[in-house]
């Protein structure tokens, strides 16, 4: 005999299969009442000794019930049975059995039992070595099966909510406090991950649904919000509650609820006795049967022993009676003992003080735990209290308070402590998911794990996807009573988030794809996207990386040489345009960069570094000074934000923050530039009102023009080497210049040119990529750039870190350039730099940049080396991946030294 | 290396044009065009007397009237919005900096009744309390936050970060 339905037949019938046989279920069921109702015992193997289990709890402290879901396609592993709504046509499989639950393959590893204790691999796979057991152990040790084609779609809100109080639970406690909270004018969320609200006043009180809803609805009236299936799973900083709310048509959503103050209603759960072959599919609690036959009809077991230490449990056993079951109670607290339980695949009788009883269901109440998981979480202490037999919150914590259950008022009970007892020489379950019995925690107290904390680890004990809901109490009860200390001196482990195992699809919310890390975006795009440009994201903005259909290698080649036969209009949008105004923006500019930048005439533009504070290299650029009160200071696109906030930081911590201020507005400007021998040509056909005669316009000059009636900014600054001219104009002008010039250039032979040919070009100059040509460590001296560090009075962002014993080593690994020395190809970047060092290879540096050089007809590199400096024309070894190169130390720049482009 | 590249053009949405719209039963979402924006940030009482003296100042959720808005952002900083073309030249004043920056900042109108929704979705800021500050983090990256009229919440965010944002709200189910 096993579980049956009794009632409520005229629900809706569900179809569903179990292990590959067709059940029925009814509306309203979860998947394990449908279980139950359909006679299955055995629902899925035990972790370790693969034994056989059967459903033990009714909500979230289920040990066993772990089954795998298929629906519509989708599946969905270690879903627990008992908080699972039933769904018509839903394939349900056991985990960590093959084939079935019932017919387990591996049934068989029960046997070895005596050979796996608690920690055996530890010792048992000492030799040769754990790695050699570990992928087989691990393949076996697994719950449900992943389904590798299920990608559940990222579309799980995330929800933010703020209110006066949260309530957490919708029993009688909850209920009523929220309530009471909602009518005196408080912005009220009451959560429950129950499918109704009512808590234990569902099974406990004929009328209990009918008082809920009354509650619910002069709450729902006052104002108040309530959350149905929603979980609080976590309290973090600021006691901002995370909570999981799962909904039927929707996808799940995540509500994130900053309360100003939290009452924890989250009732008890009730644990079981720790007896000789507890683990028996057909034992439950006690507590779970009474819902199972008020909430879904369905009858448990038709011959009934319920052993109990408390009075609480005799409610059950009338129920039960009433409902038609024979039922047998075995109250510890009169003398009465469960000494066996028999029956391999499910219970069949039971040994009661002596006395064989014949029985197909088992119950078991060892007392209620509060359930303080989230007070715990919030930073609260506990108490053990003599009372109840339980631990309960400790001294408070402000803004959360804890009542009903969950505070260890049970109401009317009484209860008897029936610990654990050590030395029985039968096999007794404290902890049913993760297989750890009493005699495993009593070989970790023998091996001295004898703290909580360590006979969590050692043992697994409360380890489980159940968290230790139903173990943890009786754990440390066996362990106080094994080493003879008081539970108030043993503790409990620490209690983190989250409550109940949450998808990572909920905790991720929707940053997923394209919501993951958002790029920067350009005015231009879709002229880029028509122009066939093949896009990449660099420094955090989407560009184009080259254009045309070709193969990458060929169109940057061709790009890359075509920019130095004519003209190449590039996008430079992304470099910082940060604008400093005041009259002490002079002294803050001098004061982020390297060199002195201040004494620039307005329209002049000077190239330097900013410095972090330990005088390493954080950026490169140029910085226009406009005016004695006005300056743009250029930077790498991926470093705008933090040049922006380090030029705030030290405006507000060393200047007066009334003179002199930071305006970002690189979002604002569009940049398109002009670089190669005709692109003063294509400049001038743009009629900006500047002057571009060089003696009016130099090199590292600026003007300011005008687009169709908008502000045009000039700066004649390259990256090529060749002659540049960065014009800027607001946003929405940059498709009509993006025009003008592509019509200006048809004549010139121009051509649009991405970002990796522009790479290959700065290569051939030498120019840096600050953080890929410079590491964590590259000081300008590493550069060859020392005229500040020597000469420069006053302080600036990272000068003394320029004089420390570090930083005068003649060993600092040093730019330089690369010449391929053995006839091969470009170097790999990344290649090491060795030198052979008491017969084996030692690093001496890296390639950071390495390129074919169309325009040198010959590959060109740059690296960093130690000493680099001083080894010019020696010639190095490289490895990469274990081949060997060779190559020879040479000046950064290998094209054009003298300059002479720029002005060509 | 250059030839495993892939094209990351197609793992991206194509940026939306300014005319863009999102229409759903309970939810819509435009951009505004035409706005005249300059950034103000310094003495910000003079600056008001000088550029804009009868411009009401927002914070978070703020209401918007007129034709011209200080968009208050920090203690020294502020987005002065407008209907009407502002002559500014950019530049230092006596206590105060304004650079124009009309194009610097995207603007989204957003409306009906799921409106409170999409906002508890995007910012965990309690609106009903409001802030001085229209500053808060909206879908992950900073905006400014405001109501054009009580029915229709406005966005200014960082231009480039404007196709991120309507992918946000395209995407919401």
């Amino acid at each position: 005999m096993s579980g049956r339905r009794i009632g409520n037949n005229a629900q809706a019938a569900l179809r569903f299969t179990f292990d590959g046989k067709p059940h029925q279920g009814q509306a309203g069921d979860t998947i394990a009442s449908a279980l139950l109702g359909s006679g299955v015992r055995i629902v899925g193997r035990s972790f370790k000794y693969h034994r056989p289990r059967g459903i033990f709890g009714s909500w979230s402290e289920e040990p066993n019930a772990i089954v795998d879901v298929t629906l519509a396609g989708v599946t969905t592993p270690n879903l627990r049975a008992t908080t699972e709504l039933l769904q018509d046509g839903m394939d349900i499989r056991s985990v960590n059995a093959r084939p079935t639950a019932e017919g387990d393959r591996l049934g068989l590893l029960d046997r070895l039992s005596p050979f796996l204790p608690a920690g055996f691999y530890y010792k048992t796979f000492l030799w040769p070595d754990w790695h050699v057991f570990e992928p087989r152990i691990r393949g076996m040790a697994g719950l449900g099966r992943l389904d590798p084609g299920n990608e559940p779609p990222a579309e799980a809100a995330i929800v933010n909510a703020v209110c006066d109080v949260l309530v957490v639970g919708a029993g009688p406690a909850g209920l009523e406090a929220a309530r009471d909270a909602a009518i005196v004018g408080d912005r009220v969320i009451l959560v429950d991950d129950q499918f109704a609200p009512g808590g234990s006043m569902l099974h406990r009180e004929p009328e209990g649904a009918a008082w809920a809803a009354k509650l619910v609805a002069e709450f729902e009236q006052a104002g108040g919000r309530l959350l149905l299936r929603t979980t609080a799973f976590g309290i973090y900083d600021h006691n901002l509650v995370c909570c999981w709310e799962r909904r039927i048509g929707a996808s799940d959503r995540q509500w994130r609820i900053r309360p100003r103050r939290i009452v924890l209603a989250t009732g008890a759960i009730e644990r079981p006795l720790v007896l000789p072959d507890n683990d028996r599919p057909g034992v439950m609690a006690a507590e779970a049967a009474l819902v199972y036959l008020r909430r879904h009809g369905v009858m448990v077991g038709q011959r009934v022993v319920l052993a109990t230490n408390n009075d609480r449990a005799l409610a059950v056993a009338d129920a039960l009676r009433q409902a038609g079951a024979q039922v047998t109670v075995a109250d510890l607290r009169d003398g009465a003992t469960i000494d066996a339980i028999h029956g391999a695949n499910g219970v069949e009788a039971v040994t009661v003080s002596g006395k064989r009883v014949e029985a197909d269901c088992v119950l078991l109440s060892g007392g209620h735990t509060p359930t303080i998981h989230l007070f715990c979480q919030a930073k609260g202490k506990l108490r053990y209290s003599e009372d109840i037999a339980a631990f309960v919150p400790g001294d408070p914590v402000e803004g959360v308070s804890v009542i009903g259950a969950a505070a260890g008022d049970l109401g009317d009970y009484s209860v008897t402590p029936a610990w654990p007892k050590p030395g029985s020489k039968s096999r007794q379950w404290v902890d049913f998911q993760n297989d750890v019995t009493l005699k495993d925690v009593e070989l970790a107290a023998r091996e001295n794990f004898r703290s909580v904390e360590h006979l969590k680890r050692y043992t697994t004990l409360g380890m489980a996807t159940d968290q230790g809901k139903t173990s943890n109490m009786n754990g440390l009860a066996a362990m106080a009573a094994i080493t003879g200390r008081t539970i108030q001196k043993t503790g409990t482990t620490t209690y983190r988030p989250p409550f109940t195992p949450v998808p990572f699809t909920v905790v991720a919310g929707r940053r997923r794809g394209e919501l993951f890390n958002p790029t920067r975006r350009l005015a231009l795009e879709a002229e880029h996207r028509a122009a066939g440009a093949v896009f990449r994201e660099y420094g955090g903005w989407l560009r184009a990386a080259w254009y045309g259909q070709g193969t990458a290698t060929d169109e940057v080649t061709r790009e890359a040489r075509q920019a130095r036969e004519t003209v190449a209009i590039f996008d430079g949008s992304p470099l910082g345009k940060i604008e400093v105004f005041g009259p002490q923006a002079g002294a803050l500019v001098d004061y982020n960069s390297y060199n002195t930048l201040s004494t620039l005439k307005p329209g002049r533009i000077r190239y330097g570094f900013m410095l972090t504070e330990t005088g390493v290299i954080y950026d490169d650029g140029v910085v226009s000074k406009l005016a004695d009160d006005h300056y743009v200071v250029s930077c790498s696109s991926g470093h705008v934000a933090g040049v922006v906030a380090r030029l705030e930081e030290w405006r507000q911590d060393r200047f007066d923050p009334r003179q002199v201020f930071v305006h970002n507005l690189t979002p604002h400007w569009s940049t398109l530039t002009a670089c190669g021998p005709r692109a003063k040509a294509l400049v001038d056909a743009l009629s900006l009102g500047v002057d571009l005669d060089d003696a009016a316009l130099p090199h590292m000059a600026t003007a300011d023009g005008s687009f169709e009636g908008a502000p045009a900014r000039v700066a004649r600054v390259s990256f090529t080497g060749d002659r540049s001219y960065e014009i800027s104009v607001p946003g929405s002008k940059a498709a009509s210049l993006w025009q003008a010039m592509n019509e200006a250039g048809r004549t010139l032979d121009a051509v649009l040119m991405g970002s990796e040919a522009l790479l290959l070009l700065r290569a051939e100059k030498g120019y840096i990529i600050a953080g890929k040509d410079t590491d964590g460590t590259s000081m300008p001296q590493d550069l060859g750039l020392t005229g500040p560090r020597d000469k420069r009075a006053g302080e600036y962002v990272g000068k003394r870190s320029l004089f420390t014993e570090n930083a005068m080593r003649d060993d600092r690994q040093q730019l330089v350039g690369l010449t391929v020395s053995d006839g091969g190809a470009a170097l790999t970047t990344g290649s090491h730099a060795v030198a052979q060092s008491g017969g084996s290879r030692r690093s001496i540096g890296f390639v950071t940049s390495s390129y074919d050089s169309p325009t040198l007809g010959r590959p060109i590199a740059l690296g960093l080396i130690q000493n680099g400096l001083a080894r010019m024309g020696e010639e190095i070894e490289f490895v990469h991946l274990g081949t060997p190169r060779r190559a020879t130390v040479s000046a950064p720049c290998a094209f054009d030294a003298e300059g002479s482009r720029l002005n060509a | 290396m250059l030839e495993t590249m892939r094209d990351r053009g197609k793992f991206w949405t194509p940026a939306p044009g300014l005319s863009a719209r999102i229409e759903r039963n309970d939810f819509s979402a435009g951009f505004v065009t035409g706005l005249q924006q300059v950034l103000i940030s310094g003495d910000l009482d003079k600056a008001a007397a000088a550029i804009a003296p009868s411009a009401r100042e927002v914070g978070l959720w703020g209401l918007a009237e007129g034709t011209q808005t200080w968009v208050r952002f920090a203690r020294d900083r502020a987005l002065l919005v407008s209907t009407a073309s502002l002559e500014i030249a950019p530049g230092w004043r006596d206590g105060y900096v304004a650079t124009p920056c009309d194009d610097g900042y995207a603007v989204i109108d957003l409306s009906g009744p799921a409106l409170p929704e999409v906002v508890a979705e995007a910012t965990s800021a309690d609106l009903e309390a409001g802030s001085p500050s229209a500053a808060i983090l909206f879908a992950g990256v900073t905006a400014l936050l405001y109501r054009s009229n009580p029915r229709t919440a406005r966005l200014h965010v960082e231009s480039p970060l404007a196709a991120y944002l309507w992918r946000w709200l395209e995407e919401r189910k």
